[in-house]
């Protein structure tokens, strides 16, 4: 079970944070119908271990129907970036939560409806009234019932009016774009009713989530919340021995290793299993082992029990490099920022040396018990996405054509010949349903070719692209190995009939390296000739991480002028003659 | 030897120790509010392994009311 601390360890540790320092920044509101005391506390702690500075608002005692249907409301002062909502069973159903088999069938169909309708009217005058996110938990299904062994006997019962409520949550979350659903149900039962409700504290102080799971609750929170901060973790790499299986293959040998159906064997198996259902939605797999490359490359290839094959890891270091090394080379081939790995190694040693050299990898502490290694991988929150999208789900293919395409390049005599003979097809879209999530999750991951890394939720980009001052469009890149899906981003901000400035252009770094920014670029500018601009302001604003497009602008033919890079419109326009440009729109 | 409970007391409401006598409560510490009380309770009956009912719960107002409770469940 995933270890916590004591509540009393948050609240402590929240009296010495300073958010002020943290470089990211949230705003959390929290709405409940019952004592909610400990949670923005553990929140603010748990948000200060990634680097985020939490200011947090706690609604007063069950007052959030005032807080959301009053305009000038606390709530609406303090601006959330994200609102948790979490009413619980006692409170919604009322009396019927003890007696439901005092009124018929029909009337308890009818109260549901009602308290349905209650809410969902709550959660849309909510959106209508603030851009912040909104995760409102689900009922917790009862476990007892006054029929006993007859509840599930009977038609419309207790259990089916709460699974009932549950599942009208889950459509309005369905319709409202910022409105999610937390299982909270699904969390009572992964812990346990008996531990999350404790009746001496619900008689003490109507506290409805126990002392010790608060923080277990929050751990799951802070999926949301590192998802809408672009936090998530893209790519795991893994040791092989000992790790997704058990033994040495070097000293134990291809027969010796433990895989499969013995017990010890099935902890690995359980796993792999587990790590090849993140991959199949996007998570990127990848080895960090020492080895010889012979021995374990046959495991991997021939080992009849081996759940997880050549074809799901996107890069192997298997060698006897050191794992920091290693690590480094992984993630320059992935072309991905160190801050979205994820290391698992069941050997100690081997983390300590790669958590104090690259302490941006989460590098994780897997217990030395193999059968616990599933349940640690299942408790992690860092790989949630607010959005999985189909370039998410077809991520694993696409890294695999890329090492075709990197074998191809090799084999190629010079870049022009090998951009040639890409065969890479540009298309131009424009922001609209079905492009907007992906464009928004760009933003908020895109790191590196970034030019002014700015971060918009997919609220934000609706609204851009509804404005008549604003252009928002993407690309998508196509070659001969494949389809890339939307890769690259691009806001225009339409700032007078002369002149334009581009306030967001990115690439993910998967496509960098095949000129796509200059055709990108090129088209923005075609297109603001036709419109009758003269000159079409960049800028490039530094991080830590956005390097790679520094001299993006510049080398285009920007010229600096009053601190914006800018473009005359009577200079030619370039683009590239590898790239076949084509608009969508 | 410091006191276990002084020790729980410091560690859970965030006040050095030698600010903590049997007589600290609610009435002279501002940490000690009808919320934390709970949690401090809750600290103290894993660290001792016990369990107060209900109503002696609401009986503690102090540190020394702590200590009884411990006493009469023989846990000090």
């Amino acid at each position: 079970m995933l270890r916590e601390q004591k509540l009393s360890h948050y609240i402590n540790k929240s009296k010495s944070l300073n958010i002020e320092k943290q470089e990211k920044k949230i705003r959390v509101a929290l709405l409940g119908s019952f004592t909610l005391n400990g949670m923005e506390e553990t929140l603010r702690v748990k948000c200060s271990e990634i680097g985020t500075g939490c200011s947090s608002y706690v609604s007063g005692y069950n007052q959030y129907n005032q807080e959301i249907l009053n305009d000038d409301s606390g709530l609406y002062r303090f601006q959330p970036d994200i609102t948790f909502l979490i009413i619980d069973v006692r409170s919604v159903l009322g009396t019927t939560y003890h007696s439901p088999y005092t009124i018929s069938e029909t009337e308890r169909k009818q109260i549901i409806e009602k308290k349905a309708g209650e809410v969902s009217r709550l959660v849309k005058t909510f959106v209508k009234k603030t851009d912040s996110k909104l995760v409102i938990s689900n009922l917790q299904v009862p476990s007892y019932s006054p029929y006993g062994i007859y509840e599930t006997k009977t038609s419309y019962g207790l259990r089916e009016m709460v699974l009932e409520f549950n599942s009208m949550l889950n459509s309005l979350a369905k319709t409202e774009e910022s409105v999610y659903v937390y299982d909270f149900d699904g969390f009572v039962r992964k812990y346990g009713e008996r531990n999350i409700f404790d009746f001496r504290q619900y008689f003490i102080g109507d506290i409805k989530v126990s002392f010790d799971y608060i923080p277990h609750l929050m751990h799951d929170w802070m999926g949301y919340i590192k998802a809408a901060l672009g936090l998530s973790r893209k790519c795991i790499v893994l040791d092989l021995d000992n790790t997704l299986w058990g033994g040495i293959v070097g000293e134990d040998g291809f027969e010796g290793i433990k895989l499969g159906s013995n017990p010890s064997g099935r902890a690995f198996t359980e796993f792999q299993n587990v790590l090849l259902g993140l991959h199949k939605r996007g998570i990127i797999l990848a080895i960090n082992s020492k080895n010889n490359y012979d021995e374990a490359i046959r495991v991997i290839k021939e080992h009849p029990d081996m759940v997880l094959r050549e074809e799901h890891f996107a890069s192997m270091r298997i060698n006897w490099d050191d794992k920091v090394l290693n690590m480094k080379e992984i993630a320059s081939e992935l072309n991905i920022g160190m801050d979205s790995l994820v290391f698992i190694d069941d050997d100690p040693v081997n983390r300590e040396f790669v958590r104090i050299n690259l302490p941006q990898i989460l590098t994780v502490e897997i217990p030395d018990d193999a059968s616990q290694y599933a349940e640690t991988l299942m408790d992690m929150n860092d790989f949630d996405l607010l959005k999985i999208t189909e370039e998410d789900i077809g991520r694993g293919r696409m890294y695999l054509q890329d090492r075709q395409r990197k074998e191809f390049e090799r084999s190629a005599t010079d870049l022009g010949e090998f951009l040639d003979q890409l065969d890479i097809r540009l298309t131009i879209k424009s922001a609209n349903d079905f492009t907007i999530p992906r464009i928004s999750q760009l933003t908020l991951k895109t790191n590196q070719f970034n030019l002014t890394t700015k971060r918009y939720q997919e609220e934000d980009i609706r609204k851009l692209a509804n404005q008549s001052d604003y252009w928002v469009g993407c690309a998508q890149v196509e070659d001969k190995f494949g389809n890339n899906g939307i890769t690259g981003v691009f806001i225009v901000k339409k700032e007078s009939k002369t002149e334009w400035l581009i306030d967001t252009f990115l690439l993910s770094c998967r496509i960098m390296g095949r000129k796509i920014e200059d055709g990108v670029l090129g088209y923005i500018l075609q297109k603001a000739k036709e419109s009758g601009v003269q000159t079409v302001k960049g800028e490039f604003m530094p991080t830590k991480r956005n390097q790679p497009c520094e001299n993006f602008l510049s080398d285009y033919g920007f010229s600096k002028e009053s601190g914006h890079w800018s473009y005359s419109l009577s200079n030619a326009i370039k683009i590239p003659t590898h790239l076949k440009l084509s608009i969508d729109q | 030897m410091t006191d276990k409970i002084y020790e729980i007391v410091s560690r859970v409401l965030n006040i050095p120790i030698s600010q903590i006598t049997e007589d600290s409560g609610q009435e002279d510490m501002e940490a000690w509010d009808s919320f934390n009380v709970y949690v401090l309770l809750d600290e103290i009956e894993s660290a001792f392994n016990v369990r107060f009912n209900l109503d002696e719960t609401i009986e503690v107002k102090k540190v020394s009311d702590l200590r009884n409770l411990l006493k009469r469940h023989g846990a000090v």
